[in-house]
């Protein structure tokens, strides 16, 4: 069931525990119907063509991620531009937390869509997540594209879960939190243990 | 000019300074050789989104002051402005970066009141989150004698009572009197900053008040301190782009843009 404008603001309106949060909403029609729009932020992670290696999610780390990635910052009024074919990771504006018993779905607005932008590939925000939304920005298209941080890029779309579950946060989540656009952190998946496991099975 | 060594120099001077702007140079050009060397190299270094936005909220009406990212606190005062070097590793605590204010204050009382404007009774504790050390020549004693004067010295943690008492009482400083306004209220901050989220209000909008998330800030304990800085930046950062849309929307006329 889609939760619409009425209820998501009145959820807003409930204990901090149980408070659907979305902030900073820099104007109030940013809610309608039934989603809210949020915002491309300042922050940035470029992705660069490594010069060492190629990336291996299983080991990870952040001394080998300076190869390949560069923090950037770009204020409101300013722009960036993005290359065909580049990904860079973005986040929302917007601090969300969602609360234990909805879940949401990001959904890219169409004008970008059109233009070859396209905005998330995890598109699902679990029960109980906090933090800024990381984006995975990419250019589809074979011309380039300016990004306007402050500009209204997606859309949350927010669902009634049903029956017992724990939220994202108390079941170890890996992105708690964030206010800033986070990197994959694939190589803390605990199948890598098994994986590698199997794999000396296999050759001894 | 005639060793490799000060051609070297001169060489690597010209490459900073034309990253910088015209009365910046024309700021540091102004300082002593050493000096120039050590504030070209500060310079050089990224500022924090976060001591850049805190600077500009607390940037005075009058007069100039330029940022640069340091290993320490520093102030040096030209006739093109001051300079005002903070401590890389605490650039991203906004109540830490809050102190450039004071660094910039000095013993000035027209100063001290035009920051206690902007931060009220967060310019106290900006000192001690801050670390400002006691060579500054900043009015401790008289702020932490008003502040206790008049609220008292609950809730005062003892790090901070020991670092107001064991700072000396600067040149001048007898006959000050500082305006602290109203007891801040800001356990809702402090509460949604304890929870893990950025403070707000319950319609989505950032909290009016900054001042109040810096000092609900002071009041975060560890191990929570320093996510928490990065929570209250993002209302703080909120606030100000929330006025900015506001009168961009005024500006613009229209309905096309909404605001609160």
């Amino acid at each position: 069931m889609v939760i619409g404008e009425q209820s998501l603001r009145e959820r807003m309106q409930r204990a901090l525990e149980q408070r659907l949060i979305v902030t900073p909403l820099l104007s109030p029609g940013q809610i309608t119907g039934g989603s809210v729009d949020v915002r491309l932020g300042t922050e940035f992670i470029l992705m660069k063509r490594s010069a060492k290696g190629p990336i291996d999610p299983m080991h990870m780390g952040s001394e080998s991620s300076q190869d390949y990635q560069e923090r950037v910052h770009v204020d409101v009024g300013d722009k960036m531009i993005l290359h065909p074919n580049q990904l860079v990771l973005g986040v929302t504006l917007e601090f969300i937390q969602v609360p234990a018993d909805l879940m949401a779905y990001v959904i890219g607005r169409s004008s970008w869509g059109r233009l070859g932008l396209m905005v998330a590939t995890a598109v699902m925000v679990s029960p109980g997540y906090r933090g800024s939304l990381t984006l995975e920005l990419a250019n589809l298209a074979d011309t380039p594209v300016y990004l306007y941080p402050g500009t209204r890029v997606a859309q949350l779309v927010f669902h009634q879960v049903e029956g017992t579950h724990v939220s994202y946060a108390n079941n170890g989540g890996k992105y708690t939190g964030p206010v800033g656009p986070e990197f994959s952190k694939l190589s803390l998946d605990q199948d890598w243990q098994a994986i590698k496991l199997i794999g000396q099975d296999l050759k001894s | 000019m005639d060793s490799w060594h000060e051609i070297a120099w001169q060489t690597w001077k010209d490459e900073l300074s034309r990253r910088l702007s015209g009365n910046l140079i024309k700021a540091v050009g102004g300082l002593d050789s050493a000096q120039q060397a050590l504030w070209l190299e500060r310079f050089s270094r990224p500022v924090s989104s976060c001591a850049k936005v805190i600077g500009q909220y607390l940037k005075p009406l009058q007069g100039t002051w330029y940022v640069a990212a340091g290993l320490e606190w520093d102030r040096v005062e030209t006739p093109e402005g001051t300079l005002i070097a903070y401590p890389v590793p605490w650039g991203d605590d906004p109540l830490a970066m809050a102190a450039m204010g004071l660094v910039w204050a000095g013993n000035s009382p027209k100063r001290v009141e035009a920051i206690v404007q902007k931060l009220g009774t967060a310019a106290l504790f900006a000192c001690y989150d801050g670390q400002l050390p006691y060579s500054f020549d900043i009015p401790y004693s008289s702020l932490w004698q008003s502040y206790i004067h008049k609220f008292g010295l609950e809730g005062i943690d003892s790090a901070v009572q020991q670092f107001f008492t064991n700072a000396p009482q600067s040149y001048g400083e007898d006959n000050w009197s500082i305006d602290w306004g109203p007891l801040p209220s800001y356990q809702v901050y402090l509460e949604e900053l304890n929870h893990g989220v950025v403070p707000h209000e319950t319609s989505g909008e950032s909290p009016e008040s900054i001042p109040l998330v810096l000092q609900a800030l002071h009041y975060v304990q560890a191990p929570l301190r320093q996510g928490a800085a990065l929570l209250a930046f993002k209302a703080i950062e909120g606030r100000i782009l929330t006025d900015l849309w506001r009168k961009a929307a005024l500006i613009t006329r229209r309905n096309e843009v909404d605001s609160w």
